[in-house]
């Protein structure tokens, strides 16, 4: 028989730096931490955090681009039993107002991107009475009104933007917290605490905070790990978000295999291609097709710059996944199904089974446990038959944060998470994805309430109704559609209504497409969007959504 | 650079699981007349599981454990762990009032008891009486009670087969139907933050409360005691005969499957056969920790015949000169002491080895690595200073789940920061061990003057005839309280209550000195506790009080 062991995330690198502490942890273009470096760093972001005033259970948010800083500044956090708060880079004022306070973030941790995309001017433009915070420079705590629990907004890149504390500050912060208070603290932390609040978009009008335990995220790593195969010391290249669990689940399977994770700012697939070579990484999760193809695609992919790669994790249909291990010199792909509210994956395919099997996201990992339930009655569907796929296991999240209501309708008296897709378990038990079940799209990887961006259409004074529909798109899956009717006696044009939510809703809710309409296909009470989908997918040519 | 050792976590059930495999020949478990290996054990265990699926018990579902220790108390504890479900382990000392109170508030789908009698117990006749209707149940896999509407089935291990419920046979058979692999796969299922146990407290005032704990608050609690705190190997023999439905076996046990040592236990706790499983199976530590059972040891006249060199720790919570004394009966032994209750995981602290001599009979040593202590001023809650008298508050992994239905009295006891408020008096010394000055509300208003009982007591205690004294609260129309003392005397002993109170005079300050000593040669006693309100209501209840004199010159006998 089995058994697992899980930590706190903050112990998995205690572990680390214990027994690998010359190995590295972590590999980015240009720069890299050993285990030893990694936890000494993560040590003096906790103390900076500590000096700031964060304690255990309190929120500390994080905005900044993918960096070792990220990581650093995350484990610190959880390090000391504060819950991180990963901040969706593309995240506008409507987001952002409404993501710090919902999460009750105590300390933000903001820097410069490197090229177009200032989160500390976007930030400034979310809460523009920072610019009245003028003692804030000097450590003195914030007052806003949009962010009541909100201390300080800390400035890693030293901006000197109004209203924010300094980097020099920070690191002061941290020089009057001894070291043994971290170690102290840490060992107070609890694997069934909250470690993380990932924002997700559900169904409501605006993303709700999924709150994941250590022993959710921890389990989660040591279970992909075992199933993808990961030996000790091996290392993988990841180059999602770091505010997505894409980052997480691969970065703590490899801590806990004490092995190399390798990211980058930006994703580039000519200096991905370079740290896959170089690093002589052995496990791709690269996960989104835009992101793989382009790697297979760039120029010099060859067998050498893939020497050393057993596995590539991509998610696509069966047939994309087929003709994409072809490309891969020898390289096996695997594929899964999983979401924020599991911290990864809820199933992930086994690199050493046959490509039919291979190219199905449904083997269900250890531990975890997926049914299919009828739509109509809740019963337990039988095997081929279509229903909503149900949850649960140790990766579970614990609720919604601040939800009491909306975790409720979620998770029904036995525990199950009803997850809004919809599938079906064939007679191996495979699980076979079949869509959203709930009122939402999949842009580029990312989930988007259609009920989000109509809300936030509805509130420009001359639209009297909105209803947002996605239309597939060869790139990102699919992409959001705007049908609008305009208040009687105005007039409003396709820029105006793209204008509206540009800088204001993160740009992937923002409408590719525009449609005018006077009158709504409707049921008795409510607007048919199947047939707006229908007419979007008309009129662009593509064959009618199923 | 933090070298902390990295806290690692499993389920109760991995704990066992990891122990079959590292020490698969190891002998886990010993009763003077049967034993098992960590391998045996997980068999055993896997069966119990086994059976318990076939009759449709899995994650989250409630087995009622009504029996004394036994063996197969160990294998069915880890065989519901296995399952993700949740073992109640059931007072054996409760009747009938208390265990239908219990089946029916704990949620019970399952309960399991026995037919093997201990003191004279009829546990089945107690449960069909606690369940009417029962007898006349036609299929014993389905009942269909009105007085417990979730419960599925009652189990009787042993020879028997009552109507209605199902035999050990029918029960073990049962497992057939069920595969080991569906075990182990239900085995990884389970979460360490999901509950593991819910433990009834003897409540010493009202109906008793259940405390659910997590795999997390066990396997942690265990883990520091064994590594932070007892050092067990797997050479250790740990001599453990507390009940198996109380945290002072339950702990235990999980500090000895960490370390692969071996667990010893007995069914009907009696002086004698004490002494004859010590003198076979050779301890390194005793764990009687209760002054009743640690006296009987001591004094027993083949005390003698244990070989104490091989005793390397006894475990005992008493007053300081209490502790001293026993200390003296096994010199070269570490005498520890403990802090805890069931709604943190037992225990919290125990006395380092290396804690002096002084500091083990005063203190119960630090808290467990990761667990926050503090004192407080129970009115103002203001943190109290070092070696100051305050509320007892705990925050930590250890923490208990909230009081099973009861959400009013969970917000009672913890506050919004996660505090537990004890409800004990305690204070600090310098480097942070607790010291236990009794129940908060154990306290006596003495024309206005604060005294803890357990100052009077441990007062008493030094008495060389006193084997156990308790002091409760009396009536009075002067001064609303005076202290009344219930005494035990050693075997041989003799003394006058006057005698008692000369003791007193002068020693302590007037006021404590007790108006009315009572002499007894049983306690009311919960699981562990004495019931200190039944001894209130004796003394409240006596017509004519008089003084001391009056009724102290002989011995009074007051049955429990």
């Amino acid at each position: 028989m089995q058994y697992r062991e899980v930590c706190t995330a903050g112990d998995l690198i205690v572990r680390g730096a214990v027994r690998v502490p010359d190995r590295d942890a972590l590999v980015f273009p240009g720069e890299r931490r050993t285990y030893s470096q990694l936890l000494d760093r993560s040590v003096s972001a906790a103390r900076s955090l500590r000096g700031l005033g964060v304690r255990h259970g309190d929120r500390v948010g994080i905005l900044l681009p993918n960096s070792l800083e990220y990581l650093e500044a995350w484990f610190g956090a959880m390090l000391i039993g504060a819950i991180v708060v990963p901040i969706n880079g593309r995240f506008q004022s409507r987001e952002l107002q409404h993501v710090v306070p919902d999460a009750g973030i105590r300390v933000l941790l903001v820097a410069e991107e490197s090229g177009a995309v200032s989160y500390v001017e976007r930030i400034s433009r979310a809460f523009p009475d920072l610019s009245n915070e003028g003692e804030a420079a000097g450590g003195a705590r914030l007052d806003l009104a949009a962010a009541p629990g909100l201390h300080h907004v800390v400035d890693l890149s030293s901006s000197r933007a109004r209203g924010f504390l300094p980097s020099a500050l920070w690191d002061a912060a941290g020089r009057s917290v001894a070291e043994g208070t971290v170690e102290r603290t840490a060992a107070r932390v609890a694997v069934g605490d909250p470690a993380t609040i990932f924002y997700t978009s559900g169904t409501t009008a605006l993303p709700k905070g999924c709150v994941l335990t250590h022993e959710a995220m921890v389990r989660q790593g040591q279970e992909t790990a075992d199933r993808l195969g990961i030996r000790e010391g091996d290392v993988l290249f990841g180059p999602l978000p770091m505010f997505h669990v894409g980052c997480t689940q691969p970065l703590f399977a490899m801590l806990w295999r004490l092995g190399t994770y390798c990211s980058m700012a930006t994703f580039d697939p000519a200096v991905g291609l370079r740290l896959i070579r170089e690093e002589q990484a052995t496990t791709l999760f690269t996960a989104f097709p835009p992101i793989t193809n382009a790697l297979v695609e760039a120029e010099g992919f060859d067998a050498g710059s893939f020497g050393h790669v057993r596995t590539v994790m991509n998610v696509a249909p069966p047939d994309q996944l087929r003709g994409l291990e072809k490309k891969l010199f020898g390289a096996r792909v695997v594929t899964g199904f999983g979401m924020t509210e599991v911290a990864g994956s809820m199933a992930l395919s086994d690199p050493d089974d046959p490509i039919e099997r291979r190219v199905l996201p449904g083997l269900v990992l250890h531990g975890a446990e997926i049914e299919v339930r009828d739509i109509a009655d809740g019963s337990r569907a039988p095997a081929g038959v279509e229903g909503e796929i149900v949850l649960r296991g140790p990766t579970l999240f614990s609720g919604y944060h601040g939800r009491p209501d909306l975790t409720a309708e979620a998770f029904d008296e036995d525990g199950w998470f009803h997850s809004g897709d919809l599938g079906m378990i064939d007679s191996d038990g495979l699980l076979h994805y079949r869509g959203r079940l709930k009122d939402m799209l999949k842009v580029g990887g990312e989930n988007v309430a259609a009920i989000e961006v109509e809300s936030h259409l509805m509130v420009h004074p001359r639209i009297a109704m909105a209803a947002v529909v996605g239309l597939p798109d060869g790139r990102l899956g699919e992409v959001p559609v705007a049908y609008v009717e305009v208040v009687p006696e105005t007039e409003l044009s396709v820029e105006e209504v793209i204008a509206w939510c540009e800088g204001m809703i993160a740009s992937f809710k923002v409408p590719r497409h525009v449609r005018f309409v006077t009158d709504w296909p409707m049921s008795a009470t409510k607007i048919r969007k199947v047939d707006l989908r229908r007419r979007i997918a008309d009129e662009f040519g593509l064959p009618p959504p199923p | 650079m933090m070298r902390g050792p990295p806290v690692e976590v499993t389920t109760w059930g991995g704990l066992l699981v990891a122990a079959a495999q590292r020490w698969p020949d190891h002998v886990a478990l010993a009763f003077p007349d049967s034993r098992l290996s960590y391998s045996q054990l997980l068999t055993r265990a896997t069966r119990r599981a086994r059976s318990l699926r076939a009759l449709g018990i899995g994650a989250g579902d409630h087995v009622g454990l009504f029996m004394p220790n036994l063996i197969e108390y160990v294998e069915i504890l880890f065989g519901v762990a296995l399952l993700g479900a949740v073992t109640v382990p059931i007072n054996a000392r409760y009747k009938e009032h208390e265990l239908g109170y219990i089946i029916e508030n704990a949620d019970l789908d399952i309960l399991i008891t026995t037919d093997v009698a201990a003191d004279s117990v009829d546990f089945v006749e107690l449960v069909r009486v606690s369940l009417p209707g029962i007898g006349e149940m036609a299929d014993a896999t389905e009942l269909r009670l009105a007085s417990a509407p979730r419960l599925r089935s009652v189990v009787v291990l042993g020879a028997s087969q009552p109507q209605g419920m199902l035999s050990q046979r029918q029960f073990e058979a049962a497992a057939e139907g069920i595969s080991e692999e569906e075990i182990e796969l239900l085995a990884a299922r389970v979460a360490v933050r999901s509950v593991c146990i819910m433990i009834y407290t003897s409540g010493t005032t009202d109906l008793p409360k259940g405390c659910p704990l997590t795999h997390e608050a066990l396997v942690r609690s265990g883990r520091a005691m064994s590594r932070q705190r007892y050092l067990l190997t797997a050479d250790d023999v740990f001599w453990d005969p507390l009940p198996m439905f109380h945290m002072s076996a339950i702990l235990p046990i999980t500090a000895v499957f960490d370390a692969g040592a071996t667990f010893l236990s007995m069914t009907h706790v009696e002086p004698d056969a004490s002494i004859n499983q010590i003198v076979a199976e050779r301890p390194t530590v005793l764990f009687p920790s209760f002054p009743t059972l640690t006296t009987a040891l001591i004094h027993n006249p083949r005390w003698g015949e244990v070989d104490l060199t091989r005793v390397r720790v006894v475990n005992n919570v008493a007053s300081p000169d209490m502790l001293r004394a026993f200390q003296a009966a096994y010199p070269d032994a570490v005498q520890v002491s403990a802090y805890g209750l069931t709604e943190a995981a037992g225990v919290v602290s125990f006395n380092e080895l290396t804690d002096t001599l002084d500091e083990r009979s005063t203190t119960c040593g630090r808290p467990f690595s990761g667990i926050e202590i503090r004192v407080v001023d129970p009115e103002t809650g203001e943190p109290r200073g070092v070696g100051e008298h305050g509320e007892i508050n705990i925050r930590g992994y250890c923490l208990f789940e909230g009081y099973y239905r009861d959400p009013e009295k969970t917000a009672e006891t913890m506050d919004a920061d996660g505090w537990l408020h004890t409800g004990d008096l305690g204070s600090l010394d310098l480097d942070g061990r607790i010291s236990y000055h009794g129940r908060l509300k154990d306290m006596l208003k003495v024309g206005g003057e604060n005294v803890a009982a357990v100052e009077i007591e441990s007062y008493l205690g030094t008495h060389p005839a006193v084997k156990i004294a308790q002091v409760v609260s009396a009536p009075d129309p002067k001064y609303v309280e005076v202290p009344a003392a219930f005494v035990e005397l050693h075997d041989g002993s003799e003394m006058t209550a006057d005698e008692l109170i000369e003791y007193c005079r002068g020693k302590i300050a007037g006021f404590k000195v007790p108006r009315y000593v009572r002499f007894v040669t049983e306690w009311p006693m919960s699981a562990t506790k004495i019931q200190k309100y039944r001894l209130r209501e004796w003394i409240q209840g006596e017509p004519d009080r008089g003084e001391h004199s009056a009724l102290g010159s002989s011995r009074t006998d007051r049955g429990a």
